[in-house]
């Protein structure tokens, strides 16, 4: 039995799905209101997939994008239904889960089709390789390599991820830009030049960002790191190990 | 608590620190004029921002760092609010994290026991060292590329 999750309040929406899948004998479809419920209801390994409606007024995508960063549902594969007016590229910056898409209206025959897919889907960590080709190590080298380092995260100068070790990366990539921001509006209003770099650290652990050129005569090869250490980390020789082996 | 503040700056590349209450009220300082009492609580505002948004990546954050092309700062809490260390490109972080958190330690033993009947002294104000005058417009700053770097 394949159990579906369908991620919204609309119950015409709810119908229409339970006609499409009527006779499926080994579909069955959850009408979930929310994240909460869903968490609260159901454990991931027991749901083959997420339907979720992206619909104008549809569940607040950060609560489940914050979900799929969990270790339990990080693998659990998503299906967005996307309004006419919304781009699936967008949706696919905050869930990494997508599979697959489908664009409102529904039409006959499609949703089964994408239901398929996405209980079939496996959703793999992401972990691109070497994206830039001036660093001398790819991310995963140099993640195993630093000792403590329990996440690692790059992402390019337009802020798109390229390299995350574990699908935390949403979570880290909201948390960032907002501190980015906060601590270039620091740097202004203080006059203290330009933002290059954050630490945090507290009793578990430390989390650091850093930016910089991995290659000092290309412009476009500017990277932005963002590694996650446990307590027995120094955060300091990480940093300096790092830089070694990302810069060139 | 100016000796506390006067004596982080024994430390290398520590140009100065400030402490604050809770509530952000400034408690005390040892810096240059350039860095005023307003640009103080307004980076107070700022820190508060960054620990609170830490949160969810790191659950109860102790020290914040943020570093820029002509300095860094760190923030570390401590029971009676925050305190702020101005360092230079030499000072040497895990020194100072060191420094920050001896005094941490202090200030909070000084809030726990009773103030001495003396009138509180006034906030010292040191001129600013030639690193940290307000950058000329048009002329290259020299930086460290990266943050620890």
């Amino acid at each position: 039995m394949r159990r579906i999750a369908l991620l919204s309040s609309s119950a015409l929406l709810a119908d229409a799905v339970r006609q499409e899948i009527a006779g499926q004998a080994d579909l069955e479809l959850l009408l979930i209101e929310s994240v909460a419920t869903l968490v609260a209801q159901e454990q991931a390994s027991q749901i083959a997939g997420i339907i979720y409606d992206a619909a104008p007024g549809a569940q607040p995508q950060n609560e489940l994008a914050q979900l799929l960063t969990s270790e339990s549902w990080a693998r659990t594969p998503v299906m967005v239904l996307i309004p006419p007016t919304q781009a699936a590229g967008e949706l696919k910056k905050v869930f990494p889960n997508i599979v697959t898409e489908l664009s409102k209206p529904l039409k006959s025959g499609d949703l089964l089709q994408a239901l398929d897919q996405l209980s079939q889907s496996t959703v793999e960590l992401p972990s691109k390789t070497t994206p830039s080709p001036s660093m001398k190590s790819s991310p995963q080298e140099i993640t195993q390599s630093l000792p403590g380092v329990t996440d690692a995260f790059m992402w390019s100068v337009s802020g798109q991820v390229e390299y995350a070790s574990s699908a935390r990366a949403t979570q880290f990539n909201t948390t960032m830009g907002f501190a980015l921001q906060v601590a270039n509006r620091m740097g202004k209003e203080a006059e203290l030049g330009d933002f290059t770099g954050l630490q945090i650290q507290s009793d578990e652990g430390s989390a650091v960002f850093f930016s910089a050129l991995t290659d000092k005569k290309d412009q476009s090869q500017f990277r932005t790191f963002g590694l996650l250490m446990d307590g027995t980390a120094d955060p300091e020789t990480v940093m300096e190990s790092l830089q070694a082996k990302v810069i060139s | 608590m100016n000796d506390l503040l006067d004596a982080l700056k024994e430390v290398e590349g520590v140009i100065g620190a400030c402490a604050l209450d809770r509530n952000g009220g400034l408690l005390g300082r040892s810096l240059p004029a350039y860095y005023d009492d307003d640009m103080l609580v307004q980076l107070n505002r700022r820190f508060e921002e960054l620990f609170e948004s830490s949160e969810e990546i790191l659950p109860q954050p102790k020290v914040v760092i943020a570093q820029f092309s002509q300095t860094w700062l760190l923030g570390r809490d401590w029971p009676g609010g925050r305190l702020i260390l101005f360092c230079g490109p030499q000072a040497h972080v895990p020194a100072v994290k060191t420094a920050a958190s001896l005094t941490a330690k202090r200030l909070g033993k000084s809030l726990a026991s009773p103030a001495p009947a003396t009138p509180k002294p006034a906030a010292r104000v040191a001129p600013a060292p030639a690193s940290l005058q307000r950058p000329i417009p048009g002329k290259q700053q020299k930086t460290r590329s990266g943050i620890w770097g």
